[in-house]
């Protein structure tokens, strides 16, 4: 069984002053691809023991953090929201001009290593489909592994090797699969993306630093130029001189991941040259022509579900020239739904996300918008609050327009999407989608 | 519960009938692979769609 892991987020940053403030809102920038876990690692040249065995104190609470005596690497990482979770006496402790740090659905990063050449902190976002023959050829070879994790596999292939681009280098031979990846060294940030080019990887410029994030949303959001995103098979150094290329895998044909542009990624990223929010807008454009199409379709205005229709809603209005109205009020401070484990838990919270508008919708017909069906859950929610009686017999007739195709299998746009069969999608998921649409 | 491989924009328009009433909508379309593809603005070989045609960019 391979392991499921993706929509991680992963930052990295070389600044002239303390880096983790920098990192703690990179990260967060990047909290919707991922939150279960967090992690900051950095690099503390002038490391304090006795500021260490406070902090270490302080935090004992919490047993897998992971501030060793006298080394190098700073490493606090948390189960939970970055806002949520990290304390400003953590922060204050996490010292040094360089560091990465991670969000996760899955696996606790960056994970930190003792290695033969030197201290380091891996943290990346993708998924390998080989972990576990990589993992038993290890282990026939003696080694052994702390909990399984993808970024336990990766990072011995790295350290297995007699430097950190060799490492980098090996990854490519050797993992099948999807990774943008980060390494914390004392040289500076590495950062390497799969040949394929399936994760995005952007790079970034500011006036006092270099940075490497997921998307390029942090980068814009913390003040720095994007510069270009990272190639497929490309491995960078970030270091006090600016961004240096150190390696290059030959890279057989690009996979960029389709999700992104059209459901994973924030609207206000641009990922390998297209723009997250335009290409929403064309996907919601080409359901509005599809309508046209086939005998247009009469409403008084088009609404998206918040916030993951929004761009393919207005692509939509644009298009078909109905008015654009919402109807659902965001809750803000609620999760993602299919974030959620248990289908119980995923009901409640798509419930509690989105509130209907009454006024907007009161006999009025509208064409509800949204980027795909995961699991139904949420759709079929919205589609029943708002076909209420209270909103007037014109609700009962509510197209809905998905700008993804259904899915099938695959790279798990979701976690949980193939490992959940009493999940309504799961019967979305069976069919195989073949060269309709001619 | 329909199945199998969807090769025809009548079989598309049959699970849409069945999503749609599965979650009460009057009607329920999705883009076609091709309106997807060409939404992102870049050549079809440049992505992954497994998750969608089940194709591995893997497999060459």
């Amino acid at each position: 069984m391979e392991s499921i892991q993706e929509n991680c987020g992963v930052f990295g940053i070389y600044t002239t002053r303390k880096c983790v403030y920098d990192i703690y809102q990179g990260i967060d920038f990047l909290q919707h691809r991922g939150q279960s876990y967090c992690g900051i690692s950095t690099y503390n040249l002038a490391i304090d023991r006795i500021q260490q065995i406070d902090f270490l104190d302080s935090t004992k609470d919490d047993p897998d953090n992971d501030l060793s005596f006298g080394r190098e690497i700073n490493h606090v990482t948390h189960h939970g929201k970055v806002i949520d979770t990290f304390t400003d006496e953590e922060l204050k402790s996490l010292k040094g001009n360089w560091g990465i740090g991670h969000v996760s659905l899955w696996e606790r990063q960056p994970m930190k290593w003792q290695t033969g050449l030197g201290e380091i902190a891996v943290a990346f976002s993708g998924n390998v489909i080989n972990s576990d023959e990589l993992m038993k050829e290890m282990m026939d070879r003696g080694k052994s592994f702390y909990k399984s994790y993808d970024i336990e596999t990766l990072s011995k292939v790295i350290i297995e090797e007699p430097d950190i681009e060799s490492g980098l280098r090996a990854l490519a031979t050797k993992v099948k699969g999807a990774y943008s990846l980060v390494v914390l060294t004392k040289d500076g940030v590495y950062a390497a993306r799969d040949k394929y080019g399936f994760r995005p990887l952007m790079l970034g410029k500011g006036t006092d630093g270099y940075a490497v994030s997921s998307e390029s949303r942090a980068i814009q959001n913390l003040g720095m130029e994007n510069v270009r995103d990272v190639r497929p098979g490309e491995i960078v150094l970030i270091n006090e001189t600016g961004i240096h290329t150190v390696g290059q895998v030959e890279s057989p044909r690009t996979a960029h991941c389709a999700f992104e542009w059209a459901y994973t990624a924030s609207i206000d990223s641009i990922i390998d040259g297209v723009y997250v929010q335009e290409a929403r807008n064309h996907l919601g454009a080409h359901l509005a022509q599809r309508d046209l199409d086939e005998g247009g379709i009469s409403a008084d205005f088009v609404s998206p579900v918040p916030l993951s229709g929004i761009g393919h809603a207005l692509g939509y209005h644009q298009r078909a020239g109905i008015n654009y109205q919402e109807v659902f009020l965001y809750h803000r401070y609620a999760d993602r739904s299919y974030m959620q484990v248990t289908q119980i838990a995923r009901e409640k919270m798509a419930k509690r996300k989105l509130s209907v508008l009454p006024y907007a919708v009161k006999d009025r017909k509208i064409v509800l918008c949204d980027d795909s069906i995961v699991r139904g859950t949420q759709i079929m929610n919205k589609v029943r609050d708002l076909k209420t009686p209270a909103h007037g017999k014109s609700m009962s007739a509510l197209p809905a327009r998905l700008s993804c195709i259904p899915v099938i299998s695959g790279y798990r746009p979701g976690p949980m999407m193939n490992s959940l069969p009493d999940s309504s999608c799961r019967r979305v998921i069976l069919p195989r989608w073949i060269n309709y649409g001619k | 519960m329909p199945t199998g491989d969807i090769t025809t924009m009548d079989q598309l328009r049959e699970i849409e009938a069945w999503i749609a009433q599965r979650i009460g909508a009057e009607s329920v379309k999705f883009n076609t692979l091709d309106a997807f593809v060409s939404a992102l603005m870049m050549p079809r070989e440049d992505v992954c769609l497994r998750c969608f045609d089940g194709k591995d960019p893997l497999a060459g």
